[in-house]
């Protein structure tokens, strides 16, 4: 058998009413490559985690109707050796891994099957290009490197099915194009991969290489269809609460016909016939006395290795920065400075002028959201993570009320005042650790990669907030990422790190539209841009260009080819 | 030379666990100097830098300074000789309390052999440590268990342990930076519940990445690593059957100076014990 049947499926889970799964019937075939799309909640992890067995062995739900993944029944085959047969990756590759190298990581697989060939081990490494990393420590690897070992690890278990849960959320876009190409050659071998996402902007140059998209809401199969006709049904998907690329956007809104899921058409056509407003641009405030003030600044971890070098900057109020750079170009180190945790070895950070030499000279000026944003609940329920942080200077119990329930309602967590922050959902919990960041009124706000992982809408409820927080109180936020997209859509200016000092600084979008930049930190320009930068056009953000569309009303027919 | 020239990680954990058995065998005071020097030319081989004997000192000297002066000043055996005195008898109540404050002769030899064994086991441990690869020795402790789910643990505890570290650093930045103060236990406990939370999402995803790496915790493996060569083996053979031999035949005499067990063919064997070990 070199199929996978489902037949009348149903999936419910003991501490909910609903059935996860409602009816669901498909056939998955080896040699074949899926993707599974559907907003958050709506079923897709529990329909992997059903047909690789670790639902109900390992998480308990209540099963029913008939599943057979290449003869086996993965409800009734011992979850240890229907692993071989059927595996689950889940997100964050870095919790993946079980030994501290990556030789290591790759004889304990070996050791579980009984096999003792190290051969097989530079086969492998050899296959997926990464026989240099065979010594590596686990530490000193990229999250697309991680990623390849844990599928190196699959590949020597031999399993014939591969469900990827969210594979590209800790990725850059470079190593998310390597995965997807890695991807497609295990297909080609003759293995079942479904990759489940919601992030459909993600994987907008990849749709060739999948064979069929099944849209799944509210624990039904909503519809399958072929990715090449994926352009087609983007009302569909939009009707289903996904998000689409922008040149599909594009192409509804302005009824622009595109004949491939990757038809960049409608943007050419929208943007060499807008004329922009040059009142489109953001004024940047330039003001005489910055907020931050960084001189000179010097720092290592061990002995003279230095991670800083040299870092001269002076930030002002009203702006989004963001501090782009390729891994281990210093940018979470630089935030640490500024926020008092590290202490420079030469040079300074001066805040509001005065020299910042520790905590206690930032305490109730900075606000600090680590790249995991977990971290930052510590309370039994949201309201009082809120309420305890805004305290300190919200005195009256009634103004008090008043401000954790405006902030709530515009982090959409006002239904979860009285629940424990780390019974949420990851977006939820996301957005309480910044509603409570906010709670603190900081005049600085430094995010460490925290878009990372996080689903689209998070990411814009995230840029508009943060946009709007430094104007309304006069704040500046440093945002380091790895995002362009959210680089280019929500920050004004742009500090690149590389080896340690300022390669470049400016406004975003000029600094982006730089080949150099994009290459020398691995970036991939976003397409909104490189077309405009293609035909010469001054570039604005893809949430401007949607709205200036929008406001025109323009339709197609009213454009000139 | 080098301590590390082809040992098995496996030998040197040998060796260790031989050094401990007999640190605690010991009871004479040149043994147990014996022994430190031993170790101390295991350390100087694995040729420690500045930094490595600031560690070494770190590590040693308090305990050895705090075993010793407490050792000396609370000795309660007799004999026992007044080095020097600390608080006369007369002195008004805390003299008349105490009956005076001494340092034993004796008490600071006591103290000094309990030192001798905490040194010569520490030197040898922390040569082993800066000689060997973590993930060799990781993966000899693992094979030596023999226990599956022992060793997955240990590896995964050691993976974690920068995780959990690096993490706690930044909850109590930013419980510093959101201005809270840990003043009660209640406070302190705070501090745990993002730490906790963490290792509970942690640990489901590794039950799942255990899985997808064909673990079984059922099935008994047999350990992938090199087999012993013959000078590993002898070495560990020669080590261990000393330090245990020695070991049991110290635990009888202590048996037979309890009263509890008399084995009357031993006698000599006692004696000997009792003289020279």
């Amino acid at each position: 058998m070199n199929k996978i049947i489902i037949k009348d499926l149903y999936v419910k889970y003991s501490n909910s009413e609903d059935y996860a799964l409602n009816n669901v019937n498909f056939e998955f075939e080896l040699g074949k490559l899926y993707l599974i799309i559907g907003k958050s909640g709506s079923g897709k992890s529990t329909f992997g985690k059903v047909i690789t067995g670790i639902i109900p062995q390992i998480e308990k739900a209540e099963v029913f109707g008939e599943i057979n993944v290449l003869g086996y029944n993965p409800l009734s085959t011992n979850i240890y050796e229907f692993a071989k047969i059927a595996t689950y990756v889940s997100q964050s590759p870095y919790d993946q891994i079980i030994s501290g190298y990556v030789e290591d990581e790759l004889i304990f697989v070996l050791e579980n099957l009984g096999e003792y060939s190290f051969e097989k081990i530079n086969t492998i490494l050899r296959y997926l290009g990464i026989e240099d990393l065979r010594n590596k420590k686990i530490d000193e690897l990229s999250g697309g490197q991680i990623q390849k070992l844990v599928i190196a690890s699959i590949l020597l278990l031999n399993s014939k099915v591969i469900v990827f849960d969210e594979p590209f959320a800790h990725l850059d876009q470079k190593s998310s194009r390597d995965l997807m190409e890695l991807l497609t050659k295990l297909k080609n071998e003759n293995k079942c991969i479904i990759l489940i996402e919601h992030r459909l902007k993600d994987l907008v140059n990849y749709f060739n290489e999948i064979d069929n998209v099944i849209l799944i809401d509210r624990g039904t199969i909503a519809d399958v269809f072929p990715s090449f006709e994926i352009h087609k049904k983007a009302r569909l998907l939009k009707k289903y609460g996904l998000r689409i690329p922008i040149n599909l956007e594009l192409s509804l809104i302005c009824k622009i016909e595109v004949c491939n899921p990757n038809d960049l058409k409608p943007i050419e056509v929208i943007i060499k016939q807008l004329s922009i407003p040059e009142g489109i641009e953001t004024k940047l405030t330039e003001d005489k006395s910055p907020i931050i003030e960084i001189s000179n600044l010097w720092f290592a971890y061990v002995k003279d290795n230095f991670v800083l070098k040299n870092i001269n900057l002076k930030l002002n109020s009203g702006i989004v920065y963001t501090i782009l750079g390729p891994n281990a170009s210093g940018k979470s180190t630089l935030l640490l400075n500024i926020a008092g945790v590290l202490k420079p070895r030469k040079g300074f950070v001066k805040i509001f002028n005065k020299i910042i030499k520790s905590t206690k000279d930032t305490t109730g000026i900075v606000g600090y959201i680590p790249q995991n944003p977990d971290l930052v609940l510590m309370f039994e329920n949201v309201e009082k993570e809120i309420k305890e942080r805004a305290k300190i200077w919200i005195k009256s119990e009634i103004e008090l009320k008043r401000f954790i329930v405006e902030l709530a309602r515009t982090l959409r967590i006002d239904d979860y005042l009285s629940k424990n922050p780390h019974s949420l959902s990851r977006g939820q919990r996301f957005r309480v650790a910044l509603a409570a960041t906010l709670a603190l009124k900081p005049k600085i706000l430094l995010l460490d990669e925290t878009t990372t992982g996080q689903d689209e809408e998070c990411i814009s409820i995230l840029g508009e907030l943060i946009k709007n927080y430094v104007i309304e109180n006069n704040a500046i936020a440093l945002i380091v990422t790895h995002d362009v997209d959210f680089a280019y859509n929500y920050t004004q200016k742009a500090i690149v790190l590389h080896n340690g000092q300022i390669y470049a600084i400016g406004n975003t979008i000029d600094i982006l539209s730089k080949d150099d930049v994009i290459n020398t930190c691995n970036l991939i320009k976003p397409i909104t841009l490189e077309i405009f930068n293609r035909h010469g056009i001054k570039p604005i953000p893809d949430k401007e260009l949607l709205n200036l569309v929008k406001l025109k009303g323009i339709c197609y027919d009213e454009i000139e080819i | 030379m080098k301590l590390k020239f082809n040992i098995d990680p496996r030998t040197k954990i040998s060796a260790l666990i031989a050094f401990n058995i007999l640190a605690l065998t010991f009871d004479q005071f040149q043994n147990l100097v014996i022994l430190t020097i031993l170790s101390g030319i295991f350390y100087a081989f694995s040729k420690p830098n500045l930094e490595k004997l600031k560690i070494t000192l770190l590590l040693i000297l308090p305990p050895v300074w705090g075993i010793t002066l407490l050792q000396a000043l609370f000795y309660q055996e007799w004999p026992r000789t007044i080095l020097a005195i600390i608080i006369p008898p007369e002195v008004p109540i805390i003299g008349w309390l105490t009956g005076g404050v001494y340092l034993y002769y004796q008490g600071f030899l006591y103290g000094l052999k309990q030192s001798l064994r905490l040194v010569s086991v520490m030197l040898l441990g922390l040569a082993i440590t800066w000689t060997t690869n973590e993930n060799i020795l990781l993966r000899a402790l693992r094979s030596t268990l023999g226990n599956q789910k022992l060793s997955v643990g240990i590896s995964i505890a050691v993976r974690f342990f920068h995780t959990i570290t690096n993490e706690a650093k930044t909850v109590y930045t930013v419980s510093t930076l959101s201005k809270f103060k840990i003043t009660s236990f209640r406070n302190a406990i705070r501090l745990l519940i993002p730490l906790i939370a963490q290792v509970i999402r942690r640990s489901y995803t590794l039950t799942l990445a255990l899985l997808s790496k064909g673990f079984n915790p059922d099935k008994k493996i047999k350990s992938s690593t090199i087999k012993l060569s013959t000078i590993d083996k002898v070495i560990i053979s020669i080590s261990l059957t000393i330090a245990i031999s020695l070991g049991i035949i110290k635990l009888l005499t202590v048996l037979f100076l309890l009263d509890i067990l008399y084995i009357p063919m031993l006698r000599d064997v006692y004696w000997w014990v009792i003289n020279n070990l």
